[in-house]
This record gives C-alpha cells, sequence and structure tokens, in this order.
C-alpha cells in the first residue's frame, strides 16, 4: 500500500498526459458526462423541493373535530383526554362557536357583511388536533378518527386524508421517476467513461504490452487508467454543480424576487448535491474504467 | 514429423532445486509447441543455459528461435514440457510471479519496440516507473545505462530520429536498466551494419562479463564468430546440436 501511494504522483502525471494526448475525446467525456449530471442534479432539486413543499404543506395539517350543539362539557373533555393519550398528537386547541363566526368573518375581509344578521352559534364548535411532524401520515391518521368518530358528541370530523393519500402516491411516483431516471443517466455516463478508457487502452496498447514484458503488475498498469476514470468523472460532477449554481444564482433568484408577496422558495441543494454529483461522477469512472481496464487485461493475457 | 510423446519428461521440485544449485539460468525439457494451424514450430526441445553464460541461438527463419525465446519470458506458453528460468517453473507461475520473474529478465527485441511518443529518457524511465522504481532512483539507473548504451546526449530526442543501431542500443539499455541477471536478445543485429553490430555485441560481452546469462538469438554467423559462444542450432523445431 504504501508502494501505491509512493507510485500515486505517477500514476496521476500518466493519467493527466493520456487525457492531454486525447484531449478531443477526454473533453467530450466530461462534458456528457457533466449534461448528465446536471439532469441528475437537476432532478434531485426537484425531488428536494417537492418534498420540503409536501412537508410544508404537512406541517398545517390538522384534523378538525366538529361538536354536536348540545354537547356536554364532559363529553369534550374525554375526548380531548383520548386525544391527549395517543402518540401522534402534539397540542389541540378549542374553538366555540362565537370564535368560529369571528374567524370567518375575518377570512371573508370586505365581504364578512354577508354575515350579518345571523346568530353567533350557526357554526358548530369545534377541536383542532394538530399531529406531531413524524406522525403526519394516513395510517395514523385514519386510526385516530376512527376512534374519535364513535365518541360520544362528535357530530363529524373534517380532514384533508384523501389530498393526503394522493399526495403521498406523487411522491411515491416522483421517486420511481428520479431513480429510474438517476439509473439510466448513470448507466449513460458508465458507458462513455468505460468508452473513452478503451479508446485509450487501444492508443496506449504498445505501451502496455512493454509494461507486461518489463514485469509491470495488473495493478500497476491498470491503475492509470482507472484514475483517468475517476478524473473524468469527478470534472463531470464538479462542472455539473458549478452549472448548477450558476444557473440557481444567476436565473431562479432574480426570477423569485419578482414575484412579490408570492412565499416561494427554492432550494439548491447546496453542499450535499455538490459531494452526491462529484461522488457521482467519480464512481461511475471508477466502475467504468475498473470494468474497461480489467476486460482488456484479461484479453491481453494470452498475449503477453 | 514426429508426434508429441504420450509421457512427458516432468522436472519435480527436488530436481528443480538441483538445478538451481547446479547454477542453470535456463532448463528447457521436453518442449512441444503448436501453432493454431496445426504446425509444430518446436518439437521436443531440451535446452540448459549455466548461470552467467552466453549462449547464441542459431537457425534459418522459421526454425523456432522467436518462440524459443518468447517461451523463456512467459509470451507464449508450451503445449508440452517445461521452462526452468531462475529455477523457477515458468509454464506453472501464476500472473503476478510472472510478472515479478520478468523484472529479472532483459528483452531485447528484433523491432525494438520503443514507444515513439516518449524520449530516449522516458522509454527507458517508462519501465522503471512501471515496475515501481521511485523516481530519482529511476532517473540515477536510465543515465547509468545510458552512459553504457553511449547515449547518453541523445536522452531528450524521440526514437523516430534516431538510427536503426541507435535505436536497438535504447532497447538494449531498456532491457539492462533492471540489471537482468538473465538477458534475451531476438536478432539484435538485424538491422545493423557489421560495425554497429560489433559494437552491440561488445555490449553484451560487456554485461555478460559482469555475470548476466545472455541468450541470443541470431543467423549471422559474424557476430557468433565475433564472440566465440557456445551455439545451439535450431532448425524445424528441432535442437540439431
Amino acid at each position: 500500500m504504501t508502494r501505491w501511494f509512493q507510485s500515486f504522483p505517477y500514476f496521476l502525471k500518466e493519467a493527466l498526459r493520456d487525457m492531454r494526448e486525447n484531449r478531443a475525446v477526454a473533453a467530450l467525456t466530461v462534458m456528457t458526462t457533466t449534461i448528465s449530471l446536471i439532469l441528475l442534479g437537476a432532478l434531485w432539486i426537484v425531488q428536494v423541493n417537492v418534498s420540503y413543499l409536501i412537508e410544508n404543506w404537512r406541517e398545517r395539517f390538522q384534523v378538525e373535530i366538529f361538536f354536536e350543539e348540545d354537547t356536554a362539557p364532559a363529553q369534550k373533555a374525554a375526548i380531548r383526554a383520548l386525544l391527549t393519550k395517543h402518540e401522534a398528537v402534539e397540542r389541540i386547541t378549542e374553538r366555540s362557536a362565537s370564535e368560529a363566526l369571528d374567524n370567518f368573518r375575518a377570512q371573508l375581509g370586505p365581504n364578512a357583511d354577508v354575515l350579518d344578521g345571523l346568530g353567533k352559534e350557526v357554526l358548530p364548535p369545534s377541536m383542532q388536533v394538530i399531529l406531531r411532524p413524524g406522525s403526519r401520515t394516513t395510517t395514523n391518521i385514519e386510526l385516530l378518527m376512527s376512534k374519535v368518530r364513535i365518541m360520544p358528541g362528535v357530530e363529524r370530523l373534517r380532514n384533508d386524508l384523501v389530498w393526503l393519500r394522493r399526495l403521498e402516491g406523487a411522491i411515491w411516483l416522483l421517486h420511481l421517476a428520479v431513480w429510474t431516471v438517476s439509473v439510466l443517466l448513470g448507466l449513460g455516463v458508465l458507458f462513455i467513461i468505460a468508452n473513452t478508457i478503451r479508446l485509450t487502452l487501444f492508443a496506449r496498447r504498445d505501451d502496455i504490452a512493454i509494461m507486461h514484458l518489463v514485469g509491470a503488475t495488473d495493478g500497476f498498469i491498470r491503475t492509470p487508467y482507472v484514475t483517468e476514470g475517476v478524473l473524468c468523472g469527478a470534472l463531470g460532477g464538479a462542472m455539473a454543480y458549478a452549472v448548477l449554481l450558476l444557473v440557481y444564482h444567476a436565473i431562479f433568484l432574480p426570477m423569485l424576487s419578482g414575484f412579490s408577496g408570492v412565499d416561494i422558495s427554492i432550494q439548491p441543494g447546496g453542499w450535499p448535491l455538490g459531494f452526491i454529483l462529484l461522488g457521482t461522477g467519480a464512481g461511475l469512472g471508477f466502475l467504468g474504467s475498473s470494468f474497461t481496464v480489467s476486460h482488456y487485461l484479461r484479453k491481453q493475457r494470452g498475449i503477453a | 514429423m514426429q508426434s508429441p510423446p504420450r509421457t512427458i519428461p516432468i522436472i519435480n521440485r527436488q530436481q528443480a532445486q538441483a538445478a538451481d544449485e547446479q547454477q542453470d539460468m535456463i532448463r528447457i525439457a521436453g518442449i512441444w509447441k503448436r501453432y493454431d494451424d496445426g504446425h509444430y514450430v518446436l518439437q521436443n526441445v531440451d535446452l540448459q543455459v549455466r548461470r552467467g553464460e552466453f549462449v547464441f541461438i542459431t537457425g534459418p527463419s522459421g526454425a523456432g528461435k522467436t518462440t524459443l525465446l518468447s517461451l523463456l519470458y512467459g509470451a507464449e506458453v508450451s503445449d508440452r514440457g517445461q521452462v526452468f528460468v531462475a529455477g523457477r517453473n515458468i509454464t506453472r507461475l501464476r500472473r503476478k510471479e510472472l510478472s515479478r520473474l520478468r523484472r529479472g529478465i532483459g528483452v531485447v527485441f528484433q523491432d525494438f519496440k520503443l514507444l515513439p511518443l516518449r524520449t530516449v529518457f522516458d522509454n527507458i524511465a517508462f519501465c522503471q516507473r512501471a515496475i515501481g522504481v521511485p523516481a530519482s532512483e529511476a532517473r540515477r539507473r536510465v543515465y547509468a545505462v545510458l552512459k553504457l548504451v553511449r547515449l547518453a546526449e541523445k536522452r531528450d530526442l524521440s526514437p523516430r530520429v534516431l538510427s536503426g543501431g541507435e535505436q536497438q542500443r535504447v532497447a538494449i539499455a531498456r532491457a539492462l536498466v533492471n540489471r537482468p541477471p538473465l538477458l534475451i536478445a531476438d536478432e539484435p543485429t538485424g538491422n545493423l551494419d557489421p560495425d554497429m553490430a560489433q559494437e552491440v555485441m561488445d555490449v553484451f560481452r560487456e554485461v555478460n562479463r559482469l555475470a548476466t546469462t545472455v541468450v541470443v538469438a541470431t543467423h549471422d554467423r559474424s557476430v557468433i564468430e565475433y564472440i566465440g559462444a557456445r551455439t545451439v542450432h535450431l532448425e524445424n523445431g528441432q535442437v540439431i546440436n
């Protein structure tokens, strides 16, 4: 291993030399890798932002319990006790009939006068149940509602369960689409890097034959080409991250600042995205080049 | 044409050790080699070369000289028989072991096999780096060997601008740079004029004087007479004397 580290400057020098001598092919590989990783990064950003929006929406998710007009305070207390015991419940607020009307009036704003003349008890009293962040799942909500629904004094329940179910389905589809496209793009990058290394190996076939004859081990012959693959991939990853950052700062941020009064924010992905793109590029470069060089050396075994 | 025997002459470990103890650099026993077209290029060849010996392999074109040499550094594999180099059975070596053995064998090819995109210096240094010699040590060794073949002043040139003789000397320098105990040369004077051929032979004689075993395949009678070493004659894949 010490010897490997001692030889690393040689491996790096040889890899850079190969890239310089085949600069057109290397540039094409880095560009294609960059484009593929930009798409991959963009998908990742979309996924992060959709998840962020959904989490925001989930934050506002609540179950509302409407009481009958003659619900006794003891019945309300029993419901509250049941809810408080439930581990998914974060907090409970209560709203009387007059508070509900005031709230509605506030929502109507300048058109609130349509409510004039109505009695103070026109809206039913209610209880709002806010769930803990990790517990806002359809299963938890269904379980809670099934218990509350049968309690005496409960007129009806309101929630956004149908929407939540649809949203969870959409999230699953989004994840599936992101992973499918990512795998396809990854395979594309793998194939391109493998092909580049194959061309380099073809150009270096005499060097490799001589290296075999003077006693270089397969590992020693392999390393500069694997280093080249890793460099191409990592460079593609770094460039993809730079492009995505540039697009975010030069296009999205000025665009969003134009939407005054609208609460929109886009998460750029940050350093994790940078590491993911760099790591994915380097990893794909390593896999593509390792596979190609190993295959080439296996074929050469019968020759030298 | 003979057919290969049903029984293969086997040299066991004890015999191999004994061979090593007897200072055999090369011991070939009952080698048969057939090419894909069914033609036997080597038939039941036996050969013994002692450490420090200078041996010529002679014979007409197609006699099997190049194939015999290729078996010595593992570029070809025999169909039958065994090849011991420095006491190690080359036919049974694993890939990594073969690589290590090759570090002790310098090979000079008839067509030089130099890399045109690298300088003279890099052609030799490259082989040092390829076996993991540190850069500073490789540099020192390359300068020393370039002086030996009198090409130190041409170290920064491309092999493309050198004459045939100079290219051959670069190839010899590359073969010698690892200070191998065994030097194998395939028609090293094939592309050289008589004066240059003598110069190359002088280099071989010099390294042989420093205890390197030298095996040269050639059909050039003048270089054989010039050195006056033992000659093994091959004809139709068989050792004649």
